[in-house]
């Protein structure tokens, strides 16, 4: 999971901008304007898992805002919700409904994990930390991919063998290791659907890799490095 | 007959729903109607009226086809249902004559009458009793999901022996000979009875057991006058009994190859004119203390390997139920080999039914979000044999149920997954441990217990040995 910049000038933007007084997903126009944005941090990738959801890079999504065909008065205009596969996702879901246009709070996530796995899991992890004593909101930070404290490698690394994200072998903490492992649930790492399309993608990339090439990667960048990195390739 | 092509208008949750049930280009039997069909899909999205529609159009409205006539709960007066199907022709009738038995009282209606619709109501699960015992009208079997409990199709053979000596035609004929007077011609009329199906089914088999006997029987007879030559008569003898097998027997055959798992055998050696079962020990068990499995399969085998279903269409839903694994892995192959001229469809939850069929034989039903009913598609591009994401026959169970049934984990989500981060990460840190020179130490030794412990639950043999051969 990279580390994502949200302080840019999309924020600003974002922060300037007349939004409704309350979260309203059924708002499609604007809606779509904060997914945008945020896809164009992300590079059009999956915040969490790093799957491709929108086909186009960060440049030509830029190339939208600057001729125009995308701002936040007029809406979408060649980007259509059909060709976006994700949700406007808030990290924090206790927060929603308080703070539910909060840019911080707010990431655009494949919609198959926000709505299998994260809605699912993430009430799970608030019974946890209320049973072990954790803090919720701090128990989450551990892997917020625009946390300030957030370094990719820190706490996470990739198994080429089995294909799944693991706690990093240096967290000696169990407690610690316990929660990153928690919270790699909740944003649906190793789902299976996306492990499958993640080894689809890797293998690729690393048979071009061993033949010379110079593989196109367009999505699961971390794993890809990780792999690149483990297998000495 | 087989169905190539299942169109629906408006049905139910089905609404412009149309699918292809031929082999894909690439495929040897490419344009031909498939041999079986796997209908899998969540609970609701409509497996099982898929199932009963089929059998209900082609057992009982052929008209519906292109009229629809029919008028019930289920079925508005706009609602079209179109079946295509190979070598069948449906033929229009102009006006049709309902004669309905129902516990010994008789309706009758038309398709001209105002109350039409509503008689019509009362027997759309019936079966159509015009076939009678002509079996060779009946295209389509429907074999429900509770079928166990029609166990007694096996039994009391001798209490309904005079019934079962005339046909059903002559019975149904006297029954109506009275009420008609004449004023209507047989073969415009269609007579349902309420729960006839399974009364049917143990009239053939009663039949063909009967049928047998007495033949038997008379050829017995007039065996003595044959004594004056004893080999002779051997060989007669020998060559008769292998011409004309007792159909018994050669169930039992076909049965017991898959009730021996059950510790059960039919009694081959029984003369009564019902079915006995004995352990394998020969101790008799009674029909009605078997076990739901068992009595499904002793039923389903019964049924079709008893009668003739040469170009039918079988319905079966959930074959899996109440049987243990083991079983249900082969069951799809052992219930096709009985009728191999048929044409099947299955509707199942079971990842091991499901794992029985190549990619373009399953329809996978979900619900869009305006809660339509469509076809998961599993190809790319053209469909082509080459073109499927996956091929179930060739994967594991772990992985059907992830790419075929959608699971987001394979294995339990809850505990595997955990656990295998975890044990990972604490190979890494004893191999981490051992490179520091730490190996021995009690830090060193309590991680390694851990690690045997938590690779024995995740079924790591080859990490186990590798570990011990180290030690």
């Amino acid at each position: 999971m990279r580390k994502i910049d949200k302080q840019n000038t999309l924020a600003t933007k974002f922060a300037q901008a007349k939004k409704p007084t309350h979260y309203n997903s059924t708002d499609f126009r604007y809606y779509l304007d904060v997914l945008m944005m945020l896809l164009w941090c992300q590079d059009g990738l999956c915040a969490y898992t790093e799957k491709r959801v929108l086909d186009l890079s960060q440049t030509e999504i830029a190339q939208l805002f600057e001729a125009g065909e995308y701002h936040l008065k007029e809406g979408n205009k060649k980007v259509k919700p059909t060709d976006i596969f994700c949700d406007l996702e808030h990290f924090n879901s206790i927060l929603k409904d308080a703070q539910g246009w909060d840019w911080d709070n707010l990431f655009a996530v494949d919609d198959s994990v926000n709505r299998n796995i994260k809605r699912k899991e993430e009430p799970k992890l608030i019974e946890k930390c209320l049973s072990k004593n954790w803090d919720f909101n701090e128990v989450m930070h551990l892997l917020k991919p625009d946390g300030i404290n957030y370094i990719w490698d820190k706490y996470l690394t990739y198994n080429p063998k089995t294909h799944l994200f693991e706690v990093n072998e240096n967290v000696e903490d169990d407690i610690l290791a316990d929660q990153i492992s928690a919270v790699m649930k909740v944003l649906g790492l190793n789902c299976e659907p996306i492990k499958r399309e993640r080894i689809k993608a890797l293998e690729r990339g690393l048979n071009e890799l061993k033949e010379g090439k110079t593989p196109q990667i367009d999505e699961f960048p971390t794993a890809f490095h990780f792999c690149k990195q483990i297998l000495n390739i | 007959m087989k169905i190539t092509r299942l169109e629906i208008t408006d049905y139910q949750q089905f609404k412009d729903f149309a699918i292809d049930l031929t082999y894909p280009a690439g495929h040897a039997k490419a344009g031909e109607p498939l041999d079986k069909v796997c209908l899998i899909g969540q609970s609701g999205t409509g497996k099982t009226s898929l199932l009963s529609l089929i059998a209900f159009v082609i057992n009982k409205k052929k008209s519906a086809v292109s009229h629809t006539y029919f008028r019930n709960k289920a079925f508005n007066k706009t609602d079209k249902l179109r079946i295509i199907a190979k070598d069948i022709g449906f033929s229009k009738r102009e006006k049709i004559d309902f004669f309905i038995i129902n516990r010994g009282e008789i309706q009758h209606t038309n398709s001209e009458d105002k109350d039409f619709f509503d008689v019509v109501d009362t027997i759309v699960d019936t079966f159509d009793a015009t076939i009678g015992n002509n079996f060779r009208k009946v295209k389509a079997l429907y074999l429900e999901t509770n079928l166990q409990k029609h166990i007694n199709l096996l039994t009391d053979f001798n209490e309904t022996d005079e019934l079962i000596r005339r046909s059903e035609e002559e019975l149904v004929e006297e029954r109506f000979n009275s009420y008609l007077k004449g004023k209507h011609k047989m073969s415009n009329i269609i007579i349902s009875s309420i729960d006839f199906e399974y009364d049917f089914f143990k009239r053939l088999l009663m039949q063909k057991t009967l049928q047998y006997a007495e033949i038997y029987d008379k050829y017995m007879r007039e065996l003595p006058k044959k004594i004056k030559n004893p080999e002779k008569l051997v060989a007669e003898l020998t060559n008769w009994l292998q011409e004309n097998p007792n159909p018994r027997t050669e169930i039992a055959k076909i049965v017991n190859e898959i009730i021996k798992i059950f510790n059960l055998k039919i009694d081959i050696d029984w003369t009564g004119s019902d079915i006995r079962i004995l352990t394998l020990q020969n101790e008799r068990v009674y029909l009605n203390d078997l076990s739901t499995g068992t009595k499904q399969i002793l039923i389903t085998s019964f049924i079709l390997s008893f009668l003739d279903w040469k170009d039918k269409i079988i319905l079966f839903d959930e074959p899996e139920n109440s049987l243990y694994p083991d079983i249900q892995k082969d069951l799809i192959k052992y219930y096709t080999d009985l009728a191999p001229e048929s044409q099947f469809f299955f509707a199942t939850h079971s990842p091991l039914i499901a794992s029985q069929f190549e990619p373009w034989e399953i329809v996978e039903l979900k619900f869009d979000e305006a809660g339509k009913v469509y076809r998961e598609s599993y190809y790319e591009g053209e469909n082509h044999v080459d073109n499927y994401k996956f091929y179930p026959q060739y994967l594991s169970w772990g992985e059907i149920l992830t790419q075929v049934f959608d699971l987001n984990y394979d294995g339990n989500s809850d505990f595997r997954i955990e656990l295998l981060t975890q044990t990972m990460r604490l190979k890494k840190q004893i191999a981490k441990m051992e490179k520091e020179g730490k190996r021995g130490t009690p830090e060193y030794n309590a991680k390694m217990q851990k690690f045997i412990k938590d690779a024995q639950k995740l079924g790591w043999s080859e990490e186990l040995r590798t570990f011990y051969e180290k030690d």
